[in-house]
């Protein structure tokens, strides 16, 4: 991802009162691999909301030992720990190791960081930005198939750039994964995936696309993946003729998407058509957006990682802001 | 038919590179089911190279090879109607090699041809380790571990785990390890026991029951240097693998591979990272410090003791998810019930 080339920024907004920004700021990045495999399957993040729901308020404290009370169940089970290995891959940065101490069995776990996208909870509780990031973060390492496949993950974060290698050995577009599974106790989990190109251009036979199925609709269950999550279309518009696609924007360099819808909101039929006219085609421009901030939450962020609606934003028709999200994770694979 | 003892027949018209490089084609070899060993017409695939036939035979050691060139990789034929993803594959020796897969299915190629065997369970099978040809075992989903005692596969008693079984080795049949979900199980010969670890392996393997390397997704490297004591070992990321670990291979205790964001070799002392233009290996197997063959989707790597190489074999679509070999001969597998021969 090329940072200082974007132009402009915000997106989500979950306040209705949130305030107007024009910050700008170009930001330096640094070239960091996240080709990582997956493996863990998405029942064991939909029965794990309670948890995740704790956890998520709780900071893991400064010296890394993570004091799980009696009643936590995160460290008790091998479903438990595999899935929260999976939360702190993903929250924390490579490097970091966690000892976590079960006092039910007086054993001690080490958990290793790796992608990073959070790595502030290490002194505090996520905030809804990290918890969205890692939310997309643990969606994208979802595997239908019980087989560790290898994807390397883009998003307009710091900590999900990649190099030319990178680029060019992972070059089939999966989907875009995005949501927030630490929220609710209750009801559906806030799980979306929306399907990349790759995969609208039909399901391999062999590849590391056939090992994944996340992204796809489940013709048996209208409005689901065929992992369970949420369907919310084709994250761009593929294929004439012009369909609705869920994500307002790609990145031109990386390729990732951004500004997701739970449904497919954007298109040609005058709603929240940003670029489904112009003849703008697959790639689209950033020119309405302000840059990213330190990569640990979008700039124009409160303090407390809420989006703030951009001021910049020319966008016309039923823009509904709140029903979007900029923490989203593009997936690649090898063709 | 003749049992040629302890002979590994060759092809008479193999032809290319004896190097032990993979090549980068995928010939269509002879289909080696039911092949006729008595016929030595002078047709490529079953001849010894010193004008005798290579029969069909039950020893150890011995291989009958298909029309298959030294260094190439060639396919050969599953049974009829298994089109199942293949997932592991090991061989016991040289005419005993177990494949398993999706859906309960286990092969095994015996004189040359491969053959269905009954396994008792639909369940997907992950990984498959031999101490000999009478003594295999076989795990996957839902806790499931078989055991080939020669005569049939059965369901292994006593084990702990419920969860998916996702690797297996062993140093002999009285010291088997099993991977799965965020545990490590072991068998002594006579009761199964569990250990715990933080994440969930991908990958097993060991050169004695005191040199046994474990690693998968969030685990990093486990070393099982004092062999099975139900504790987990310490874990370490190396640099250029990473907490990410998709396959191990230890060949001695100083010569061990991993594989994750890239792959990196282990001398004993340190880890040194290995270039593989960010393909990684879903598994890797190897005899020597200059013969180490990798697999990872529709890719072939091969360290020749300086460099990896991959190369892509022309016609290959499946995604190759296990590989194995016995002196000269490796064999890997895959989806679609793939199955690739090449020999040295």
């Amino acid at each position: 991802m090329r940072l200082n080339q974007l132009a402009a920024a915000s997106f989500l907004l979950i306040s209705a009162a949130a305030a107007c920004t024009t910050d700008e700021e170009n930001l330096s990045s640094s070239s960091h691999s996240v080709v990582v495999d997956n493996r863990i399957s998405f029942n064991r993040i939909s029965f794990n909301r309670i948890s995740f729901n704790r956890i998520s308020f709780n900071r893991i404290s400064f010296n890394r030992i993570i004091n799980f009370d009696a009643a936590s169940p995160l460290l008790d089970t091998p479903e438990d720990r595999e899935l929260f290995s999976f939360i702190v891959s993903c929250a924390i940065p490579s490097g970091v190791t966690l000892t976590a101490h079960n006092p039910n069995t007086n054993e001690d776990f080490t958990f290793f960081g790796e992608v990073g996208l959070a790595p502030a909870w290490q002194d505090r509780g996520l905030n809804p930005s990290e918890r969205r990031w890692v939310t997309a973060c643990l969606l994208a390492r979802v595997n239908n198939n019980d087989v560790s496949v290898q994807i390397s993950m883009r998003g307009p974060h710091d900590e999900l750039t990649a190099d030319a290698t990178e680029k060019a050995t992972y070059s089939l577009e999966e989907g875009a994964f995005f949501g927030d599974v630490f929220t609710t106790t209750t009801g559906d989990i806030q799980a979306y995936a929306c399907r990349g190109r790759g995969q609208a251009a039909g399901e391999p036979t062999s590849g590391a696309l056939a090992d994944r199925d996340c992204t796809e609709p489940d013709p048996a269950n209208p409005g689901k993946t065929l992992c369970g999550m949420f369907y919310a279309g084709d994250c761009a518009d593929f294929a004439p003729p012009a369909n609705k696609y869920a994500c307002r924007s790609q990145d031109a360099d990386d390729g990732f998407y951004v500004d997701c819808a739970q449904t497919s909101k954007f298109g040609n039929n005058g709603d929240d058509d940003e670029h489904g006219h112009g003849g703008h085609g697959h790639h689209w421009g950033w020119s309405h957006w302000h840059g990213w901030g330190n990569g640990h939450r979008s700039h124009g962020d409160d303090q407390n990682g809420n989006s703030l609606k951009n001021c910049n934003h020319q966008n016309g028709g039923d823009d509904d802001d709140a029903s979007t999200t900029s923490e989203v994770i593009t997936t690649f694979l090898r063709p | 038919m003749r049992s040629l003892l302890g002979t590994l027949l060759l092809v008479a018209a193999c032809g290319g590179s004896s190097s032990g490089q993979p090549g980068d084609d995928v010939v269509g070899g002879d289909d080696v089911q039911g092949q006729d060993a008595g016929d030595d017409g002078g047709g490529p695939g079953i001849d010894a190279g010193d004008g005798s036939d290579a029969g069909p035979g039950s020893d150890a050691g011995e291989v009958v090879i298909s029309n298959c060139a030294a260094g190439t990789w060639c396919t050969e034929a599953a049974p009829a109607g298994v089109t199942a993803e293949l997932r592991g594959v090991y061989a016991a020796d040289a005419n005993h090699v177990f494949a398993v897969g999706k859906g309960g299915v286990i092969l095994l190629r015996t004189d040359a041809a491969w053959t269905s065997m009954t396994s008792g369970t639909t369940k997907d099978l992950n990984g498959v380790w031999a101490a000999s040809a009478t003594d295999a075992w076989a795990v996957g989903a839902g806790g499931t571990v078989l055991h080939w005692n020669g005569t049939s596969w059965s369901a292994s008693a006593g084990v702990v785990a419920s969860t998916t079984n996702t690797a297996i080795w062993g140093s002999s049949t009285t010291d088997v390890w099993v991977s799965c979900t965020a545990q490590m199980q072991h068998w002594n010969g006579t009761t199964w026991s569990t250990g715990n670890l933080s994440a969930t392996p991908n990958d097993l393997d060991g050169s004695s029951s005191t040199d046994v390397w474990s690693g998968g997704d969030n685990t990093g490297v486990l070393h099982y240097a004092a062999g099975w004591t139900g504790s987990s070992p310490a874990a370490t990321a190396p640099s250029g693998v990473g907490a990410n670990v998709y396959s191990i291979e230890a060949m001695a205790a100083n010569d061990v591979w991993a594989c994750g964001a890239g792959c990196a070799h282990w001398n004993g002392t340190a880890w040194t990272t290995a270039n593989t233009n960010l393909i990684s290996f879903a598994q890797m197997y190897g005899t020597a410090t200059d013969r180490v063959f990798g697999v990872s989707q529709n890719d072939i790597g091969f360290w020749n003791g300086t460099s990896w190489s991959v190369t892509t074999p022309t016609g290959l679509t499946a995604s190759l998810r296990s590989v194995t070999g016995a002196g000269p001969h490796t064999w890997t597998v895959g989806t679609g019930a793939a199955i690739l021969y090449h020999h040295d």
